[in-house]
Parts: structure tokens; C-alpha cells; sequence
């Protein structure tokens, strides 16, 4: 094998394990200066958690009345306020809401101000194996489910972790 | 074909003769000419395929290892042990083959197993982390990885593995996106996998016939994706064959937004400029399958953008699979390329079993039905393998 390709292979390799290590990376470095809140939430199907290996949510701040028209693919922010155990949020925005603390996402099909959207925020699902799914389903049936999420400062948001049973 | 023990002896005794001027050098020469030694070669490429196997089945397994204790390890584990994997097979790899030269086939399939490894990476890391990205993009840098592997390590089972991949990664995207659109946008995507067919078995076809780059010379990158192409572009027509899924093509044109829109005039001008370009080569078949490649560029094209009866459309895209079908033997028997054969007799009988069911089915009891598709399907294999064995006979003789 000539140096050349030697070096090449060297940098291919290189590339591959880089790509991975990146990604962890940003989303490391999201969850680290992002801001923890507290969402409820519930699964799509309470009968369905083990599908696949993960699990499909939905959340209060999933659908909200839009103050002004959106079409799909859009993006949405909603503005939170504390309701104690968590998070909630009553209306969506085209445009963020300068003050306060904000989540956004995209709109899921077109709709007209004053109409409810749904808005998908990019925290919908979350992976699990057999046994936490297990947990998950068991707690759910006891109680509530709450997802942590950290916020960025463009209203961006990564699941941090699941917290059940707790409410 | 002689016998591999059969070869190998002549080929000894052929030196004694020779030594004992019973044959001229000469005569020697031309006996061994007569039963070279190909089972050595068969049995090499039996020993890559076992390996490839093997590397597949490491693969899968690591994967399912990973992903069964996932949640026992913490996220730099988790990481520190997918990079390190993908790494040592790495290092497996270029040791085995390129390093000691001891086991290069074992070597090619660590290659493959490492290329494997990365692509469960990408989608791993995803989800550890929850990342709800755009699932078609891992499917796109997992392609670009193999492809840049297989170039700089020169394994060709990773040039199947890289145009596999892009083609998924095509696949996806294009479903996605007409399934975002709803409706009956989605009846779109074999008329966009004929296309894409089309545009991958031309190109690749022109880069065979006309790319003289060494570095592709080495790589079976034009053979994947004539391979590839050519069943993509017969399955997507082989859906309109049936006159229900041809009726939703206009509507489904009707429904595809500017992005898909492009998408589609991209994948037919690529198709037809492949085919154009083909048409001027020097290979055997070249304006037949140029003229058959623009024929069914244009027949998915005007389907989708124009519409109409669907009953009609059903017959012109049972007249092009067929055709194609027919065609490919004859384009196989001109070139001497058996799998081209091979393909065509396969899409032959598919054909017709489907025509059957398609026409008699409901007409016929069940289990009249049943008996009659048996005894046409023992037919077909009957009438195909005696003309295979023809057509391969003489390309062979």
C-alpha cells in the first residue's frame, strides 16, 4: 500500500470516527448550556410504548391556538409559563415572543390565526429498551409523565430525560 | 468446464510430457489454454462471499449487542465503545490485508464490517440522545463513508454497499416527502423509482463503456449500479402494469409541489442525457437500450404529468415490461452478459404469473385458479431454462 493511500485510508477513518464524536458533541454541549424545564407529557398510544424501541409522545403544548395564520413546515413558538409541576403554554406565535421563556416548532399542516395547530417540536420521541419501556408503561398507569427538556436560547429543545410517577 | 482436480493434474503432467517430448511446448500450451484453472479462482470468490457473510453477521451482531445493553452503559461507554469497535475493525482490516497480506479476503470483510459499524454509529448516537434529525441524512453520510472507503481501501463489496445505501437514501427521501404531501402523492414514487432506475442503470452503463479512469476500472461501482438500476426501474414499471396503481398517477402528479417537481425533471434529464450519451457508444446494444431507456423515461413522464385513462396506461406500461423484459435477453445475449439473461427470463415469468392472476383470477374457482397458476408457473420454468440454457450455451460457445 502506497503512502498516499495509506494516508488517505488514515483521514477516511478519521472522518468516520469524527462524524459520530461530533454529533455527540453538539448535543452534549445543547444539554449543557441549555435551560431545564419540565413538560407533561403522555405517550401516543399507552397501548403501544414497546413499538419498536421507542417511544412516541405527545405533549399539553402539542396543539395551541394560533394567534396568527401558519402554513405546514412553518415555524411556531410557543411561550411558556410555569404551572407549577411543569411547563404549559396557550398560544403559538409565527414569530417568538420577545420576553420570557420560549419553545419552538414546526407546524404540522396549515392553519388559520385563531385556529389550533399542531406542533411538532422535535422532543416527540424517545428510546427506550424493553425494560425501561416496561417501567414507563407502569408508571404511566399509576400516575403522570413529565419529560425534562433543556431549552436553548433560539427556543430549541432536547429531551434531557424521562421522569415519571412523579406528579 | 474440466474438473478442478482434473485441471490441476493436467497442468502437472502437461510439464512431464513436455520434459519427455510427447507434446510440443507449444500443444502443452494450448491444453491448458483448453482447461485453465477456474476452480482455484470459484473458490476464492466462494471464500469472499463466506467472509462478506461473516462481516454481515458481525455487523448485525454488534449492532443487536449495543443495542440490547444500551441502557447499562453510560454515554461516554456507549461512545468510547462504538468509535473503538469501528476503529479495531479498522485496524483488523488494513493488518490482514494491506499490512501482512496474510488473510486478504477475512481483511476485505473487516473493511465492510467497519463501514457496517459506522452506520450503526450515526444511528446510534441519534438515539442516545433522542435526536429526532432527518432520518434520511444518516442513510446519506453512512453512503459517503462507504464510498470513500471503498475508494481509498479498494473493497468492491463496499461499492455495492455505497450505491445500496445512496439509493436508499434516495428511496426515503422521496418517500418522505410524498408522504408529507398526503393525498395520493405517494402513488408517485414508482413512477420516481423508474426514473432513478433509469438514470442509475445509464450512467453507470456510460461509465462501463466509456470512463477509462483507472481508479474506476478497479471499483464495481458501474457494475452496482447497472445491477441496482435496472431492477428499480422494472419494479416501478412493473406497479403500473396493474391498471388500479396507473389510475392514481395523474392525481398523483397533480399533488407534487416544486421540490418534487425538480426532483422528477432531474431524475428523467439525467436518464435521457445517459441515454443519449449511451446511444453514442460503441457497445453492441447501444440504441437498443437507449431507445428503450428514453421510451420509458418518456412513458413514466407524460403518466405522471399528464395522466389519463389508467386502463390505458396499464397497457402501455405491461407493453414496456414486457418488452424490456424480452429485450434484456437479447441485449445479454449481445453483449455476453449472462445476468442481463438471467434477468430478463426472471422478469419474464414474473410477468406472466402476474398477468394471470391479474386476468384469471377472479373468473376462475379457487382452486382451479390455484392448479392452473401451478402448471403455468412449471411452464414457464420449463420453457425459460431450456431457452436460458440455449442463450447461454451459445454466448458461451
Amino acid at each position: 500500500v502506497s503512502r498516499r493511500r495509506r494516508i488517505a485510508l488514515v483521514a477516511v477513518v478519521c472522518a468516520q470516527l469524527a462524524v459520530p464524536l461530533g454529533m455527540a458533541a453538539l448535543v452534549e454541549a445543547d444539554l449543557a448550556f441549555g435551560e431545564e424545564i419540565r413538560l407533561r407529557a403522555r405517550p401516543v398510544d399507552p397501548l403501544d410504548v414497546f413499538r419498536g424501541n421507542y417511544v412516541v409522545l405527545t405533549y399539553d403544548i402539542s396543539t395551541l391556538q394560533l394567534v396568527r395564520g401558519v402554513s405546514r413546515g412553518q415555524r411556531v413558538c410557543a411561550d411558556l409559563f410555569d404551572s407549577g409541576h411543569s411547563y404549559g403554554a396557550r398560544f403559538a406565535y409565527p414569530d417568538p415572543p420577545t420576553e420570557g421563556k420560549t419553545i419552538c416548532g414546526r407546524a404540522r399542516h396549515d392553519a388559520r390565526d385563531g385556529t389550533s395547530v399542531a406542533i411538532e417540536y422535535g422532543i416527540e420521541t424517545y428510546y427506550a429498551s424493553l425494560d425501561r419501556a416496561r417501567e414507563i408503561e407502569a408508571s404511566i398507569a399509576r400516575g403522570e409523565l413529565y419529560v425534562v427538556v433543556d431549552l436553548d436560547d433560539d427556543g430549541s429543545a432536547r429531551i434531557e430525560r424521562l421522569e415519571v410517577g412523579g406528579g | 468446464v474440466a474438473d478442478g482436480s482434473f485441471a490441476r493434474q493436467l497442468h502437472l503432467e502437461t510439464e512431464s510430457w513436455v520434459a519427455q517430448g510427447l507434446v510440443s511446448r507449444e500443444q502443452a500450451e494450448a491444453l491448458r489454454r483448453r482447461y485453465p484453472l477456474v476452480p482455484e479462482e470459484r473458490r476464492s470468490r466462494a471464500v469472499a462471499a463466506l467472509a462478506i457473510v461473516g462481516a454481515f453477521a458481525v455487523g448485525a451482531g454488534a449492532i443487536g449487542f449495543f443495542a440490547a445493553n444500551w441502557d447499562a452503559i453510560p454515554h461516554g461507554g456507549r461512545l468510547a465503545l462504538l468509535l473503538g469497535v469501528t476503529a479495531g475493525a479498522y485496524a483488523l482490516a488494513y493488518h490482514l490485508r494491506d499490512r501482512t497480506g496474510a488473510l486478504p479476503r477475512v481483511g476485505e470483510a473487516m473493511y465492510v464490517v467497519g463501514v457496517l459499524l459506522f452506520g450503526a454509529s450515526l444511528f446510534l448516537v441519534g438515539q442516545m440522545y433522542h435526536v429526532e434529525a432527518h432520518d434520511p441524512l444518516a442513510l446519506l453520510l453512512w453512503a459517503g463513508g462507504a464510498a470513500a472507503t471503498a475508494l481509498v481501501a479498494r473493497v468492491r463489496a463496499l461499492d455495492w454497499i455505497a450505491v445500496a445505501l445512496f439509493t436508499a437514501w434516495i428511496g426515503f427521501e422521496l418517500g418522505l416527502a410524498l408522504d408529507d404531501l398526503g393525498g395520493e402523492a405517494l402513488a408517485a414514487l414508482p413512477a420516481l423509482a423508474m426514473l432513478y432506475g433509469a438514470a442509475l442503470y445509464g450512467l453507470a452503463t456510460l461509465a462501463q463503456e466509456r470512463v477509462r479512469a483507472p481508479l474506476l476500472a478497479e471499483t464495481a461501482f458501474p457494475t452496482a449500479g447497472r445491477c441496482l438500476g435496472l431492477p428499480i426501474l422494472a419494479g416501478g414499471a412493473f406497479v403500473f402494469t396493474f391498471s388500479e396503481a396507473a389510475d392514481e398517477l395523474g392525481a398523483a402528479g397533480d399533488e407534487l409541489d416544486g421540490l418534487l417537481f425538480g426532483a422528477l425533471v432531474l431524475l428523467a434529464a439525467a436518464a435521457l442525457a445517459s441515454a443519449a450519451s449511451l446511444g453514442l457508444t460503441r457497445r453492441r446494444s447501444a440504441v437498443i437500450e437507449a431507445a428503450a431507456l428514453a421510451t420509458v423515461v418518456a412513458a413514466a413522464l407524460v403518466a405522471v404529468l399528464a395522466g389519463g385513462d389508467g386502463a390505458l396506461w396499464a397497457i402501455v406500461f405491461n407493453l414496456l415490461f414486457a418488452g424490456g423484459a424480452l429485450g434484456l435477453v437479447y441485449v445479454g445475449y449481445l453483449t455476453d452478459e449472462p445476468w442481463l439473461v438471467n434477468l430478463g427470463v426472471v422478469l419474464v415469468a414474473v410477468d406472466l404469473v402476474a398477468r394471470y392472476f391479474d386476468v384469471f383470477w377472479d373468473a376462475l374457482p379457487r382452486s382451479l385458479g390455484m392448479i392452473g397458476a401451478g402448471v403455468l408457473i412449471l411452464a414457464i420454468a420449463y420453457l425459460l431454462e431450456r431457452q436460458r440454457r440455449r442463450v447461454l450455451a451459445q454466448m458461451t460457445a
